[in-house]
């Protein structure tokens, strides 16, 4: 038990140190004073002579007590009072160098940490779904880039076959409608998922309030229940948290709400409601093989089975129903897409670019820091060296240097991390309507675990390196060295200078990245959306239930509408179309092209059914032929208008005006849903971009709202007040009827017209251009700290040459362009070396771009130049101090 | 009295001796320097101060405790006392020492 007793003892030696100090003491003194009772009075020597005689006898009390409190443990925190005494002191006399360290430091933190809580809230924390990650979109492809997704029944026969139930948790068919909802005097149309009792379980989601939709609900006896949203709640009912038990009316009939779900918590994306799939209106949707539209198929693969593996156990259910149903699965097999991919888009190659461009700027910061620090140590190395031959060992010092540095990086470290906080909050009120849930926006333990890693990585990064190589020159060799004047050891500052290459290396490849995607960006937002959509708002307008059933009596309605609005003042035209531009609804019908054998349904393009001024209103262009004209109107004389990405599709380098084509109607609410429509192909618009501008338009056909009267539609209206006619305007609409429900943009039902809904679709965009960027100016900075670093500490250690050559009578311009020369070394090796790395690194970017070459031109000369000025500004500044220097006092030196 | 530098003491004979004095009982740190004084007169000699040091490293080891008693003249001192695993050590150490002795004695009669 001797290994115990002797931690006993040290332990209790640490813990009361001071009183250990003094017992030491005592316990000497006691021994000195019976010591010289030994030699005192038989010699007839004095009390002091024998005071003199033990001291002497006992040797050196200090060398004996150090080294007794070295054995007891006691001197290493001597070493660390020291260590901060020299600290403090360092810092005052510099205050510069620690102020430069702290800040990069705190800026690889903080902006590391701010960006990555950031993408970590957008990306992956702001999903909704308990393991996201096995949630699927299960759809069809054809193979030939045709993709839909599954009837009703197809999709019942996959969850009821024996090999998908091994690849599944659960499959589940969601119905999708609009529906109107009345809540007081206020109507406005919603989506409304009808879903089956395996949905909710599906989702592993906890509703916020209430329950979700049981097996009961499902019941044609139950009473109807409805599950909100939390978007809807926050919307209609302000939060209200007595929902529960209220009555809505849905489509007329009451309801009532038995649950909210969560924020965020939204499948399909367009349902605000949902509903037991026996309540939906139209069953006989449901037993059709052939209807393809409007619906969603989820599936939560099994643990352990991944999509292939899924896929393979699928494809015996795949071959029974293409030999069952020829005509319509014959060419169709089932694919699984990521749900997360659905609601936040494939975010990949953003988080992977994102994740490489935090590591860069980590590791910029880092070799920053290294480099100042390493600067610092062949300044100091005079004093270092000093010290070393006053007897502190080796050790002694690494730990003086290694506390120095683990001190700055826990001050970068709070500062980073208050950075961080400060920054994501900045953000958050910046970009508040941008970010989804962002009151959740905060930088989450998790982050702030990273953030604390990485300091101390650092502190070990910068500090121990330095520290090592400073020890490891003799002390009698600097202290020759410096006496000559030569200290700038050459190795040190070639490394130095290696460094900040690297730095510039790395700054240059974020700058490129940001410059890429500012570039995409400034391409993708200009391109011509094929209409113009200044002053253009969009109204969807649906007639109340029961009323306005015939397609006549719709028609009428439309053009009562338009007439209605067009003499709003301020307001140019009004045109009627079924799915407006950047709505979110679109439909699609197949072709038949005359002579040609039919296909099978994966000849899809997308429908539209206008009226006759809607060319005009929306300011389109006709690329050959006609538009419909007042005959093709009235009498349904089968005509249709394509856009150039049909004509192009289907009759490549061949005229398509006077081809003969037939499409199928495709309004689900009509008794005459899919019944086909032949016709003559009379013109070619230009191409409309639908849904997002860095997309390329699909093909299109257009229909005359007389040939098929959608039941509801968008009433478009060209204002010249844009946004500030809402009002007038909806008021016009309320006084064709009043039972009109007539609702604005998309999810947010509020009125801010096409074009700020066209700027909306380019938030992904947006958003990975503004980390990027981020990054980027903060690497900017950081390079441009450590290349002043860099040359400050050139010519502090360059003093006394440079005074010499000052004498000697070279001039002030000769001494900054020599300065220069080398800083301009230093910018080409870097970007040299950052060429490479961007050229490297260019695949991870590739997927971000749009219309951009990985080597824009453009981009590379801006960066290269910012790189420049940066690099020129930071020789500059403290060439100044070079340039002032008075000879002779340099030349006296230390 | 001729003065040996602290290096011809071999090393780990001064915790060897300070152990084996403690074996007559518990003592403070001036009585164990006369003791060792005494037995070792004019050939072992070493600073007093060193003592305490290498009573530190026994205590470290565990072979050695301490605690403040009052000393015969009524003055507060720290004793320190031999502990059992102390005892065992010291037997090691004293055979391991006799054989080396008796190893150089061979040789140096030897030659």
């Amino acid at each position: 038990m001797s290994v115990i007793d002797g931690l006993r003892h040290r332990v209790r030696v640490w813990l009361d140190r001071d009183a250990y100090d003094r017992e030491m003491d005592e316990e000497v003194r006691h021994h000195l004073a019976l010591d010289a009772a030994q030699h005192v009075g038989p010699d007839g020597r004095s009390a002091s002579e024998a005071e003199l005689i033990a001291r002497r006898r006992f040797g050196n009390r200090t060398f004996h007590k150090e080294e007794r409190r070295r054995v007891a443990g006691l001197a290493m925190f001597d070493g660390a009072a020291l260590d901060a005494r020299h600290l403090t002191r360092w810092l005052r006399r510099s205050p510069g160098f620690a102020a430069l360290a702290i800040l990069t430091i705190a800026l690889g933190i903080g902006v590391t940490t701010a960006v990555v809580s950031i993408a970590d809230h957008v990306l992956v924390r702001s999903l909704p779904f308990g393991d996201t990650d096995r949630l699927m979109m299960m759809v069809e492809l054809d193979g030939h880039g045709g993709f839909r997704t599954p009837s009703a029944p197809t999709a019942e026969d996959w969850r009821q076959d024996a090999g998908t139930a091994q690849a599944f948790d659960g499959v589940t068919y969601v119905r999708g409608d609009g529906v109107t909802l009345r809540v007081g005097d206020e109507a406005e149309t919603v989506g409304d998922g009808f879903v089956s009792p395996e949905f909710f379980p599906l989702l592993k989601t906890r509703p916020l309030l209430g329950r979700t939709l049981l097996p009961d609900d499902q019941r044609a006896d139950a009473p109807l229940v409805a599950v909100i949203t939390h978007r809807l709640w926050q919307r209609r009912f302000g939060g209200d948290r007595a929902i529960l038990g209220r009555s809505i009316s849905i489509d007329s009939i009451p309801t009532t709400v038995v649950g909210v779900m969560p924020p965020g918590a939204v499948y399909p994306p367009f349902a605000d409601v949902w509903q037991p799939i026996t309540k939906f209106k139209h069953q006989d949707i449901l037993l059709r093989r052939g209807f393809h539209a409007d619906s969603r198929t989820l599936a939560r693969l099994r643990a352990g089975v991944d999509s292939a593996r899924a896929m393979a156990f699928m494809q015996p259910v795949a071959r029974r129903l293409a030999q069952d149903y020829p005509a319509d699965q014959a060419k169709w097999m089932p694919a699984l897409f990521p749900v997360r991919n659905e609601i936040i888009g494939n975010i990949r190659p953003m988080l992977l670019t994102l994740a490489a461009g935090a590591a860069a700027v980590l590791l910029l910061a880092c070799a920053n820091v290294a480099g100042l620090l390493l600067a610092r140590v062949t300044a100091r190395s005079r004093e270092l060296a000093v010290r070393g031959a006053l007897g502190a060992s080796r050790g002694r010092v690494v730990r003086q240097l290694l506390t120095e540095s683990l001190i700055l990086s826990a001050l970068g470290g709070v500062l980073g991390t208050a950075l961080a906080a400060f920054g994501v909050k900045v953000v958050a009120k910046l970009m508040g309507d941008r970010l989804p849930r962002v009151e959740e926006l905060v930088v989450d333990q998790r982050v702030l675990l990273v953030a604390a890693s990485v300091t101390l990585l650092t502190a070990l990064l910068c500090g121990v390196w330095p520290a090592l190589r400073a020890t490891r020159h003799r002390s009698s060799e600097v202290l020759r060295a410096s006496a000559s004047g030569a200290v700038g050891l050459r190795r040190d500052s070639r490394l130095r200078r290696m460094l900040v290459t690297v730095q510039f290396a790395l700054a240059l490849m974020l700058l490129v990245g940001a410059g890429l995607l500012m570039q995409s960006f400034r391409r993708a937002a200009a391109v011509d959306v094929g209409f113009d959509p200044r002053g253009v708002l969009t109204f969807r307008v649906a007639p109340p239930s029961g009323a306005y059933a015939q397609p006549g009596e719709a028609a009428a309605l439309y053009d009562r509408l338009m007439v209605a609005t067009r003499a709003v003042p301020g307001v140019v035209d009004a045109a009627f179309i079924n799915h407006a531009p950047f709505g979110r609804a679109a439909i699609t019908t197949s072709v038949e092209v005359e002579g040609r054998p039919m296909l099978d349904s994966s000849n899809q393009v997308f429908y539209r059914t206008v009226s006759g001024n809607y060319l005009d209103t929306m300011h389109m262009a006709l690329a050959g032929g006609r538009w419909f004209d007042d005959a093709d109107l009235r009498s349904q004389t089968g005509s249709f208008v394509i856009n150039q990405a049909m004509a192009k599709l289907y009759w490549p380098g061949t005229n398509a005006i006077g081809q003969r084509i037939t499409v199928r109607r495709a309004s689900q609410a009509r008794a005459d849903f899919g019944k086909p429509m032949s016709g003559t192909v009379v013109g070619v618009v230009r191409d409309v971009h639908q849904q997002r501008q860095d997309v390329v338009p699909d093909p299109e056909v257009y229909v005359p709202y007389t040939t098929e009267t959608w039941p509801w539609g968008m009433l478009v209206v060209r204002t010249r007040d844009g946004v500030r006619s809402s009002p007038a305007l909806l008021r016009a609409i309320k006084a064709v009827d009043p039972r009109l429900v007539a609702t604005g943009d998309p999810g947010t039902a509020s009125f801010t017209g096409i074009e700020d809904t066209i700027a909306k679709s380019l938030a992904p965009r947006r958003f990975s251009m503004t980390l990027i960027s981020a990054f980027a100016a903060c690497a900017l900075l950081l390079a441009g700290i450590g290349m002043y670093g860099v040359v400050a500490y050139g010519i502090a250690q360059r003093t006394r040459e440079i005074g010499v050559r000052k004498a000697l009578g070279a001039t002030d311009g000769l001494i900054v362009r020599q300065l220069l020369r080398e800083t301009a070394w230093v910018v080409v090796g870097g970007v040299v070396l950052g060429c490479g790395g961007a050229w490297a690194a260019g695949r991870l970017i590739r997927g971000l771009l749009f219309d951009t070459q990985l080597t824009d031109p453009g981009t590379f000369v801006l960066t290269i130049g910012l790189l420049g000025a940066a690099a020129l500004g930071a020789t500059l500044l403290p060439a100044r101090r070079a340039t002032r220097l008075d000879p002779t006092i340099a030349m006296r030196g230390e | 009295m001729p003065k040996l530098p602290r290096s011809e003491l071999l090393p780990g004979t001064l915790e060897m001796l300070v152990l084996h004095t403690l074996t007559l009982g518990p003592l403070h740190g001036y009585a164990i320097s006369q003791h060792i004084e005494k037995l070792s007169e004019s050939v072992l000699k070493v600073e007093q101060g060193s003592l305490y040091p290498a009573l530190e490293r026994l205590q470290n080891k565990g072979w050695v405790t301490s605690k403040w008693g009052e000393s015969p003249t009524g003055r507060r001192a720290r004793y320190y006392k031999i502990t059992a695993s102390g005892l065992k050590q010291l037997g090691e150490e004293t055979s391991a020492f006799d054989r080396v002795t008796l190893a150089i004695n061979r040789v140096l009669k030897r030659a």
